[in-house]
């Protein structure tokens, strides 16, 4: 039940996975393949392809992302990549480039 | 749950269900209760939790390991493997703290210990370097073949003194009576090519001998010092040539 969290002074380069919820802070940089939820907060930077059920973005993301359930962009979050998901909300103020492909 | 809460705010955790794969750096504190493959180099403590596994080279400020690493530890400051704690692999750094009941394979270095056995090596570089003067002034083929023989091999310079010793009588005699007869000098010059023979042939059965080898230099040396009276004689001379010949034969 323990969340991983990723410190604002730390640097990832390489895959992380799990089946808990896992906090952005720092970077990190290649894959991200979760079962439950990825918060990437305002100091976070991810570099990563991501695979999990839901996404917060308040940070920044480079990377294509497939969620089971949905993807939320938030007032400060910044993305490049294609999002695949369901349901997907893009907050006033969030800047986003990129597909969205919600399975229409 | 609690627990984990209050380390969130300050530190870095990969939680039990987490793997992550791949290289972690960083200037905080990181807690291992999932599991890490790769590399971690922090400037603060890795704390790895009982449940925790890391498969790395982790080279860290502090690390407290209560759970599992597989991999070198390096620390500036240092290295703490609790009770619960299982290592395999060299720790480095200038504390290393190893509980009672904690499993540890690999080697410890803490820096700084090499000093005594330099040491050491000086002491017994004297006592070699007064022994070639003897073999000097015969200017024989075969007399001066030998001499050489044991010194090129400065590697194991032991078992030669000893022989030395007892060749050398033959060929000072030898030197002398050349001058005399023609007959007595080919007799001669037969005995010390065969105690070179000998010779040649004593050394390389000794050589893979480590015990008698140092064992006879420190006759040799305690001998020598016998006529300083030093009182701490005894004790020295054996040990700083046994570790010597260790440190050289690996």
């Amino acid at each position: 039940m323990a969340n991983t969290i990723i410190g604002s002074s730390i640097v990832i380069d390489g895959e992380i996975s799990g089946e808990e919820d896992l906090v952005v802070q720092g970077t990190v940089k290649g894959k991200i393949v979760l079962k439950q939820n990825l918060l990437v907060e305002n100091s976070g930077v991810v570099e990563a392809d991501i695979q999990t059920a839901n996404v917060t973005i308040s940070g920044q993301v480079t990377g294509n992302i497939v969620a089971g359930e949905r993807v939320e962009l938030r007032t400060d979050g910044r993305m490049v990549g294609d999002i695949k998901a369901p349901r997907i909300l893009i907050a006033d103020g969030a800047s986003f480039k990129g597909n969205v492909d919600m399975d229409v | 749950m609690e627990k984990n809460k209050t380390m969130s705010s300050q530190a870095t955790v990969i939680g039990a269900q987490t793997h992550v794969k791949g290289n972690l750096e960083g200037d905080e504190d990181l807690h291992v209760v999932g599991r890490i493959d790769g590399n971690i180099s922090l400037t603060k403590s890795l704390v790895v939790d009982p449940s925790g596994i890391v498969v790395a080279d982790v080279q860290v400020a502090k690390a407290v390991v209560s759970g599992t690493v597989v991999g070198n530890i390096t620390a500036t400051d240092l290295v703490h493997i609790t009770e619960q704690g299982r290592v395999v692999g060299d720790l480095h750094a200038p504390r290393v703290i190893l509980v009672d009941g904690a499993s540890f394979r690999g080697n410890v270095e803490m820096g700084d210990m090499e000093a005594p056995r330099v040491a050491g090596a000086e002491r017994v570089v004297t006592p070699k370097v007064a022994r070639p003067a003897p073999a000097s002034g015969s200017p024989s083929g075969p007399k001066a073949a030998p001499a050489e023989k044991p010194s090129p091999a400065k590697s194991a310079p032991r078992p030669a003194p000893p022989p030395k010793r007892v060749v050398e009588a033959p060929r000072g005699s030898a030197a002398t009576s050349a001058k005399l007869t023609p007959a007595t000098l080919e007799k001669r010059a037969e005995a010390a090519a065969q105690a070179v023979a000998a010779r040649r042939k004593d050394p390389p059965t000794k050589k893979p001998d480590l015990p008698p080898a140092p064992a006879g230099k420190a006759v040799d040396e305690a001998g020598e010092r016998a006529g300083t009276f030093s009182s701490l004689r005894p004790p020295r001379p054996p040990t700083t040539a046994g570790k010597k010949t260790k440190v050289r034969r690996k």
